[in-house]
């Protein structure tokens, strides 16, 4: 038996041709030119360090416009250079879209927070990704830019294509990810499962973003995303239409989670076997309902719904 | 002579104001930079290395591979270990190794060297590598590095005694040290004499050990020690070192490795690995009778001190509770996995996660309660131990008491109504530990502390020890400023440098403050005896201040006069013999832990809500610093109890070289910990202290699995005890039916 790979490669950056445009048009060129685009590169370096690749980049944080992010009463815009924190210390992002406030909130550290973007999550497209499920019950979509001015919006779901992969083709550029507000009646949540507090990644993660009949109880509409039980964050549609016309109850909620346990496509591996997470996927998602049933009453003026 | 002035060693202020200098940080900007190439493969031969492209590579200054370390092997008890391999034992193993003027000409060099191997079938398992036909070294057939075995007491009588046997086999897992300061070194060059800068807690022994191979290279060789990042038993003899020393003698210049975190745990250290097979017998009344050990340790490719790890851990746990009678058996068995080394608590720390589970379960059977059946088989003052130890001063009762009490109280204070989904449960768990081991090096077991009296003024203090995060610099200076009544600003300290101080054994075995307070006291008599002297020469009437006599001393350059070692050897101890037995310390320190855990049996996630740490550590000298120690030694072992593991494929390929999947606790992890210190004072200790060190983690896991029982009636046997583990056993019904026993 012979072997063609001679070495583990130092961890170590390699050298890397960097470039930092101020404008679009210039961030275009570089891509062009086979340049990875940069943002936070809380994912992206330690890659290189280990990979030795790539050694071209360009930082997209001299652009001005990709910094900016709007919360208006339907949807949520922020740019590709926004980062979690600067989301977090936002009081109307965090009511506006709580679960994908839960999700940034496990994201890493406060300093990984600080430098990470929120597109960056998505962009990784890890099949643990915290922002993904939360991000999908809220409806996301990202915006891709294919030359300056040619812009489409792919809705999240589809975005994602397997671990590590994305339907940005060469010469694309993510700039900017929006998704739908809390409209009345409407309350989302975020819950994962990791073994450590913090700093960690999800075994198991679940979303869900619940609408309830005017009388506070019926659910009328919801969505439920998985993470880290799939090749990406998953919708699970079969489980969100379990709960719709029925009120919320141990019976409906039980219903739902076993619906997204079965549906949910794990894999075993060093953090987890396949089974367990299919477990943690059942109590995940009652946990997280629960956490929303809590929420929308606490919201409700006089603590109706008690 | 010296030519830089030595390096004084920080203390924890100047840590905590980030004063502190570290290996990486004294690197200067020219220095040569040298790298390990590791091996992909877990066992496979190298056929040929091509270094033909890297050293055409601009800026590449040499290649060295296993033919130039031909003849040198690293390892005290069993030199197994080559500095550079043309056999790659372990994933990460080193082949060849690359020195280059700059980082980016380093790691082109690197990529551009082409390595062949023949690959080999490994092993990875205790048991893959006693049933494999592949030795993994060619002098040994059947993979089996070394054996031990005990037999104390009469096997015959205890028969009819024991109405009770608990028997179960635990296992604990291979993980990094997990210090925050990758490993650095700087060798620096003047002319024959090499300087090795490196953070390493025995500085002196690994200049012993080096320097017949770099006098081989004509050359001679001093260590230093800057501000050590952590090691906890990992940063001694390493690859790493002699690779810069050997760059440096041949390039004649400076030359520095700097470790990136994925790479320092690749480059494998790791606690040994364990499968324990345990049997504790009893009287029905609860007096534990006799223990039975068959112990297999995880040696990975290389030996370091992997023999005495396994040593320590088949035995001395034993001598805390009055055994009549007991039976070890181990094997060290080398595998494919990364080297094991010994790791704060030398093996008992793996083997009291057997032995205080055990007891946890014998005290259930008898439905007696574990702190009292603790209490009434523990040592006591005057006892010569199962194993030979003579046991001094002994605050143990006081420690159960306290965490029984403790217990007790917590339990009645938070009485939560029964939920189905959490449970609440309380542990606890015993240790004994040494202070010093006069068996780890068979010459001797001492330590020496000089005190020289500095031409600009003050007074330097030196030390062959090192200055681990244990307080080393607050004892020296505290025990000196007290015994010469001179203020802490006269006082300098510079530890671990070879060139200027004494001889030192290094941190292990909990020994540094005892013994370098006992040395310093020792410097301390003399040196007030050398001024005593110097003051009636002098003429001086009335017992004159340290400051006047000195000026007086320097004036007449007498200040040699002034410059004393003072010497600190145990009494009463011996180097135990081959079965263990033997008085090692000469003092014993003991302890007890108890904690509240909270389990979710839905995902079988524990959570440590409360934790009592109590310590018989003689007279507290720094209480910081001291309960610092205990609190961090709990969390550490909080780590080693429920999620630290190195994670190998099936390939041997370590899976998560990095903090991300190898999970130290964070501080949102570490639950509130009480620290308790009994009153203890140890005749033999300076001042009636004896030490911390080590114990902090000893009890720990076991003291989490006997929660865990509590709380929802199973045990994990293996370490980490992980979420999904204990929901396995949660929902197997084999798993409530509890340890074997007849």
């Amino acid at each position: 038996m012979g072997s063609q790979v001679s070495i583990i490669r130092p961890s170590y950056l390699p050298e890397i041709e960097l470039f930092r445009p101020s404008s679009i048009d210039g961030v275009f060129e570089c891509i062009k030119d086979g340049a990875r685009v940069l943002a936070g590169g809380t994912d992206l370096l330690p890659w290189a360090s280990q990979h030795g690749q790539p050694r071209k980049m360009v930082w997209i944080g001299n652009v001005e416009p990709l910094h900016g992010f709007s919360v208006d009463d339907e949807r949520l815009q922020i740019g590709a250079c926004v980062t979690q924190g600067e989301l977090i210390r936002c009081a109307d992002f965090r009511r506006a879209a709580p679960a994908v406030a839960d999700s940034v909130q496990f994201v890493g550290s406060v300093q990984l927070r600080n430098q990470a973007t929120l597109l960056g999550n998505v962009c990784s497209a890890s099949p643990a990704g915290d922002t993904l499920p939360a991000l999908l019950v809220h409806e996301a979509q990202v915006e891709i830019t294919g030359a300056p001015g040619q812009e489409r919006q792919v809705s999240l779901d589809d975005f994602l294509l397997a671990p590590g992969k994305t339907m940005l083709a060469p010469g694309e550029l993510a700039s900017g990810v929006s998704f739908c507000g809390l409209r009345a009646n409407e309350m989302s949540a975020y819950r994962r499962h990791t073994e450590r507090r913090a700093l960690d990644l999800a075994v198991a993660s679940v979303a869900a973003r619940l609408v309830f009949e005017a009388d506070g109880y019926t659910v009328a509409g919801a969505r439920v995303a998985l993470g880290a039980v799939g090749p990406t964050a998953l919708v699970a549609i079969e489980a969100a239409k379990s709960l719709v016309g029925h009120p919320l109850t141990g019976e409906t909620k039980s219903i739902c989670a076993a619906i997204a346990a079965e549906t949910c496509k794990p894999i075993s591996d060093f953090r987890a076997s396949a089974d367990y997470r299919r477990q943690l996927v059942k109590v995940l998602v009652e946990d997280v309902i629960g956490e929303i049933e809590q929420r929308a009453r606490i919201f409700k003026p006089n603590g109706e719904g008690r | 002579m010296n030519s830089r002035p030595p390096l004084s060693t920080a203390s924890f202020r100047e840590r905590a104001l980030a004063g502190a200098r570290y290996a990486a940080d004294i690197i200067p900007p020219d220095t040569v930079l040298a790298e390990i190439v590791r091996s992909p493969h877990t066992h496979a031969r190298v056929k040929r290395i091509d270094s033909r492209a890297t050293l055409a590579v601009p800026g590449v200054l040499a290649v060295l591979t296993a033919e130039d370390f031909e003849g040198i092997r690293l390892g005290h008890l069993c030199a197994d270990e080559p500095i550079l391999s043309s056999v790659a034992r372990y994933f990460g193993d080193g082949i060849a190794a690359v020195a280059a003027k700059d980082r980016q000409s380093l790691m082109r060099g690197i990529e551009a060297l082409r390595i062949d191997y023949e690959l080999l079938p490994h092993a990875i398992t205790i048991d893959d590598a006693l049933a494999s036909p592949v030795a993994i070294h060619d002098f040994c057939a059947d993979n089996i590095a070394e054996k031990f075995q005990a037999v104390r007491g009469d096997w015959q009588a205890i028969n009819s005694r024991v109405a009770l046997w608990v028997e179960n086999t635990f296992e604990t897992a291979a993980i990094p040290h997990a210090y925050l300061e990758p490993r650095a070194c700087l060798v620096r060059v003047d002319g024959k004499r090499l300087e090795l800068v490196c953070g390493s807690h025995a500085p002196s022994m690994m200049a012993d050990f080096y320097r017949p191979i770099v006098a081989g290279w004509g050359s001679q060789l001093e260590v230093v020690t800057p501000a050590i990042g952590g090691s906890f038993g990992a940063k001694w003899e390493h690859p790493s070192q002699l690779v810069c020393l050997l760059f440096a003698q041949r390039l004649q210049r400076d030359v520095a490795m700097v470790l990136s975190r994925r790479d320092d745990m690749i480059a494998g250290r790791t606690r040994a690995a364990m499968r324990i097979r345990m049997r504790i017998g009893a009287t029905a009344e609860g007096e534990l009778v006799a223990k039975e050990t068959t112990l297999w340790c995880d040696n990975g490719a290389y030996s370091l001190h992997g023999p005495a790890v396994m040593k320590a851990a088949a035995i001395r746990g034993d001598n805390l509770y009055r055994f009549s009678a007991i039976k070890a058996d181990a094997q060290l068995v080398y595998t494919n996995n990364m080297p094991s080394e010994c790791f704060r608590g030398f093996g008992i720390t793996q083997s009291t996660f057997a032995l205080e589970q055990l007891i946890d379960e014998l005290a259930r059977r008898l439905k007696l309660d574990p702190a009292k059946l603790r209490l009434s088989n523990t040592v006591r003052e005057g006892d010569t131990a199962v194993h030979g130890w003579k046991i001094g001063s002994c605050g143990i009762a006081d420690c159960l008491d306290g965490i029984s009490n403790r217990i007790d109280r917590h339990r009645r204070d938070n009485a939560l109504p029964r939920s189905e989904r959490y449970r609440t449960g309380y542990g606890l768990a015993a240790f004994i530990h040494c202070i010093g081991n006069r068996g780890y090096d068979k010459r001797f077991d001492r330590a020496f502390v000089t005190l020289r009296t500095l031409p600009e003024g003050g007074i330097r203090i030196s030390s062959g020890e090192v200055e681990l995060g244990c307080g080393t610099v607050e004892v020296l200076i505290k025990t000196v400023a007290r015994e010469l009544a001179t203020n802490r600003d006269q006082l300098e300290v510079v530890l671990g440098d070879t060139a200027t101080g004494p001889h030192g054994m290094g941190s292990y075995a909990s020994r540094t403050s005892f013994f370098v307070a006992m040395a310093a006291l020792d410097a301390c008599r003399r040196f007030k005896r050398a001024a005593e002297q110097m003051r009636v020469e002098f003429g001086m009437t009335k017992p004159a201040e340290i400051g006047e006599l000195v000026a007086r001393a320097r004036q007449q350059q007498r200040l040699g006069d002034l410059e004393v070692t003072g010497d600190y050897q145990p009494s009463g101890v011996v180097v135990p013999d081959e079965t263990g037995y033997g008085n090692i310390s000469a003092a014993y320190t003991f302890g007890a832990h108890g904690c509240c855990v909270q389990v979710d049996t839905y995902t079988g996630k524990v959570t440590v809500t409360q934790y009592w740490a109590a310590h018989d550590a003689g007279t507290i000298v720094n209480l910081n610093e001291t309960q610092g120690q205990v609190i961090g030694g709990v969390i550490q072992g909080l780590g080693f109890a429920l999620t630290e593991c190195a994670s190998v494929a099936e390939s041997g390929q370590l899976l998560n070289p990095g903090y991300l999947d190898d999970r130290v606790p964070t501080f949102p992890d570490a639950p509130p910990v009480e620290v308790l210190f009994t009153d203890t004072y140890e005749k033999k200790g300076p001042a009636g202290a004896k030490t911390i060190g080590e114990p902090p983690i000893i009890p720990v896991p076991a003291c989490i699995a006997n929660a865990i029982r509590d709380a929802v009636g199973v045990r994990v046997y293996q370490l980490p005890m992980t979420s999904e583990r204990l929901w396995r056993a949660i929902n197997d019904d084999d798993a409530r039916s509890g340890p074997k026993g007849n």
